[in-house]
């Protein structure tokens, strides 16, 4: 035993020491490292509710579950976020502003064209308009699926939520509400993006009857 | 006893060009192949690859007399894993951008095989001072290799630099259909394997020239 | 049904579609290195298999039950010194990962060195070459993805995305293999011998796999009912249990 002890001492010695040094880098970094994770999402709820051109050159920052828009040093619109008390599993939040609510956000995951898509929805507070649509992560061909997260989809905004959402080809400018303009060259991704958000809302329409939200948030 | 073997400033040389690790050792390909799409991700690739390359050299080399020979592989890794998490958690709480582009791909240095195979050759059997010159001048080198890739792949595949647009402008008269088989992982493996022949050919010539 | 669904798709994904050598660029070192013969190069992909799946078995079962935030058996030893809350062991990942790794080469070395003794002579060096293979470590990363967030994977699939991933590398060893074994004969550019040409060939070889991006949309959806179905089929259940029923309450 003690012959091992001897031949294995600094192995042991090394192990504790950069047990604590790491110990001590998840103390320090840690809260910063999961306050990113929430801002990569907080970013883009006002984009989401209030509609792209009204956030244009605008300022976003974030204190806890606020949400401000700020020009010019001075806040625009103050944005409350809450979350389910009774969690499914995919992230939702309760957009409220001024105490009444201005909208919901859901994260939706699905498969792309090459790998997963990770977008959020923004839905009116009825449930019957899509008010925006922003893609958090895509791995699909660079310049022609990657076209997903460029203004291309600004077309999901103001579509019906109801029927759902049709890609078609030809670029009439779609001016039929439910048709969206695929991206020439990368159809299977624009179909994916757009079947991902079908699910998503036609999913969250059957699930928020049963949310459990905080009602102290709504009189704030 | 420790000083045997080539000086510090030899070490230095030795690792931007002559063993130059992209080129002439062929090691860390992984990393070489899969970041050097922009050139922002891989001077990230780089910086990281050398932060942890002249830590781990430095603690080597001062605790090189107190390893047992069989149980070194172990301590190397051991060290080389702690450095890594450092740079992945420090990359993930300032660079959230940056570090979900490089994804799994940090956490790979660990087995990168040019920091273990320079904790072997150089820090586990020279002082401070060797093991550090070798440890900035292999991770000089290894930023020139990648550099080199990624400035032919984004150039080429984006038109850009650095996220500046050089050329190919979209809507500008000089547009051009951009190569984008250089942004995925076939142009990976075009881009170093031409560059690798291009790099062997100069050398030879070099040492024609010297002979 | 939508299990074995889930478990084909990541078998066919990691093996064929993001093959781990040629989309994810991990393993090329020994992929340039030990593809001159495929002899060796299929005993090369099996050992990889072989340590590939150990280690995946061993870094799923530590990091569910240890390291993962939340993690029941390192929770519950957290609370019984007395803490509260979740235990979130997770910085200490990649260095469990990389112990786990070199003990299942030590492990598949002891298992060689007893039942296959002129295997093992033949591997001579690479084998424990194989503890520094990108692949492994990348293989225990992916399950450690997979096992933070909702929706943590179960142990099956993470062993299948495992060995399919050892499966893809093997396929493209074997087939850079037989193609260097040709190229044995052709007229190559000095400054292009040995790792140029061998990287300028895979470049191909990842263009032809490329062909397979999109295959796993179209069977996720050949796997899966469509929706309209489903109801359907669930409507007609419905109907006839409410049939079966009706008489019991009228009466």
């Amino acid at each position: 035993m003690l012959k091992y002890f001897k031949q294995g001492w600094l192995v042991i010695a090394i192990s504790l020491a950069f047990g604590a040094i790491l110990a001590g880098v998840q103390i320090t970094l840690g809260p910063k490292i999961k306050e990113n994770q929430i801002t990569k999402s907080y970013n883009r709820i006002p984009l989401l509710v209030m509609g792209r051109e009204n956030v244009e050159g605008a300022k976003i920052v974030i204190k806890g579950d606020d949400v401000t828009v700020e020009r010019d040093g001075k806040a625009q619109a103050v944005f409350t976020v809450v979350k389910p008390e009774n969690p499914l599993d995919y992230d939702v939040y309760k957009v409220c502003q001024d105490g009444k609510q201005a909208g919901w956000v859901i994260l939706a995951k699905g498969n792309g064209y090459a790998d997963e898509i990770v977008c959020l929805i923004g839905l009116s507070t009825d449930l019957k308009t899509i008010t925006g649509v922003s893609v958090i992560s895509q791995k699909e061909t660079p310049n022609l699926g990657s076209k997903i997260q460029s203004p291309w989809i600004n077309q999901f905004a103001g579509k019906a939520a109801n029927p759902p959402l049709e890609v078609v080809k030809n670029k009439s400018g779609a001016p039929d509400n439910n048709k969206i303009d695929a991206i020439s060259g990368a159809t299977i991704s624009s179909d994916s993006l757009t079947t991902i958000v079908n699910q998503a809302v036609a999913k969250f329409a059957a699930d928020v009857k049963n949310l459990k939200f905080a009602t102290a948030a709504e009189e704030k | 006893m420790s000083n045997d073997g080539p000086t510090s400033l030899e070490r230095f040389i030795n690792g931007i060009l002559p063993e130059n690790p992209t080129y002439r050792q062929v090691l860390g390909m992984c990393p070489t192949l899969a970041v050097t799409a922009t050139m922002k991700a891989s001077m990230t690739m780089a910086v990281s690859v050398a932060f942890v390359m002249i830590c781990s050299n430095i603690i080597v080399s001062l605790i090189r007399n107190l390893i047992k020979p069989h149980l070194r592989i172990l301590v190397f890794t051991l060290i080389i894993a702690t450095f890594v998490t450092i740079a992945d958690k420090f990359l993930a709480a300032f660079m959230p951008d940056m570090s979900d582009q490089l994804g799994p791909y940090i956490p790979l240095i660990i087995v990168n095989c040019i920091i273990i195979c320079r904790c072997e050759v150089c820090a586990a059997k020279q002082s401070l001072a060797p093991a550090v010159a070798d440890a900035v001048g292999q991770s000089i080198g290894f930023m020139l290799g990648l550099c080199s890739v990624a400035t032919v792949r984004e150039l080429l595949a984006s038109g850009s630099w650095f996220d500046i647009p050089l050329f190919w402008k979209e809507g500008s008269s000089t547009e051009w259909m951009r190569w984008a088989i250089l942004g995925l992982a076939p142009g990976a493996f075009f881009t170093l394997g031409l560059l690798m022949g291009v790099a062997n050919w100069v050398g030879a010539k070099f040492e024609k020239k010297a002979a | 049904m939508e299990y074995l669904a889930q478990i084909i798709l990541i078998a066919v994904g990691a093996a064929v579609i993001n093959n781990f050598v040629l989309s994810y660029f991990v393993g090329i070192c020994p992929f340039i290195g030990v593809s001159r013969r495929v002899d060796m190069a299929f005993g090369m992909g099996c050992a990889v298999t072989f340590v590939i799946s150990v280690a995946g078995f061993l870094s799923w079962v530590f990091t569910y039950y240890l390291l993962r935030s939340g993690a029941p058996l390192a929770t519950w030893l957290y609370h019984l010194c007395g803490g509260t809350g979740p235990s979130d062991l997770s910085i200490l990942n990649y260095i469990v990962y990389i112990f786990l790794i070199a003990a299942s080469v030590q492990l598949v070395e002891m298992y060689l060195r007893k039942f296959f003794p002129p295997l093992y002579k033949s591997f001579g060096v690479f084998l424990p070459l194989i503890t520094t293979n990108c692949a492994i470590l990348f293989a225990c990363l992916e399950i450690m993805k997979h096992l933070s967030g909702d929706n943590p994977w179960d142990l099956g699939q993470s062993l299948t995305l495992a060995f399919f991933g050892g499966v893809g590398f093997t396929l493209a060893l074997l087939i850079m293999a037989g193609i260097r074994e040709d190229l044995e004969l052709c007229d190559v550019p000095k400054s292009l011998r040995g790792a140029g040409i061998t990287l300028v060939i895979a470049g191909i070889l990842a263009m032809a796999f490329m062909g397979f991006n999109g295959v796993n949309a179209s069977l996720q959806k050949a796997l899966t009912p469509a929706p309209a179905e489903k109801t359907q089929l669930a409507a007609a259940a419905e109907k006839t249990v409410e049939q079966a029923t009706l008489p019991q309450e009228t009466k």
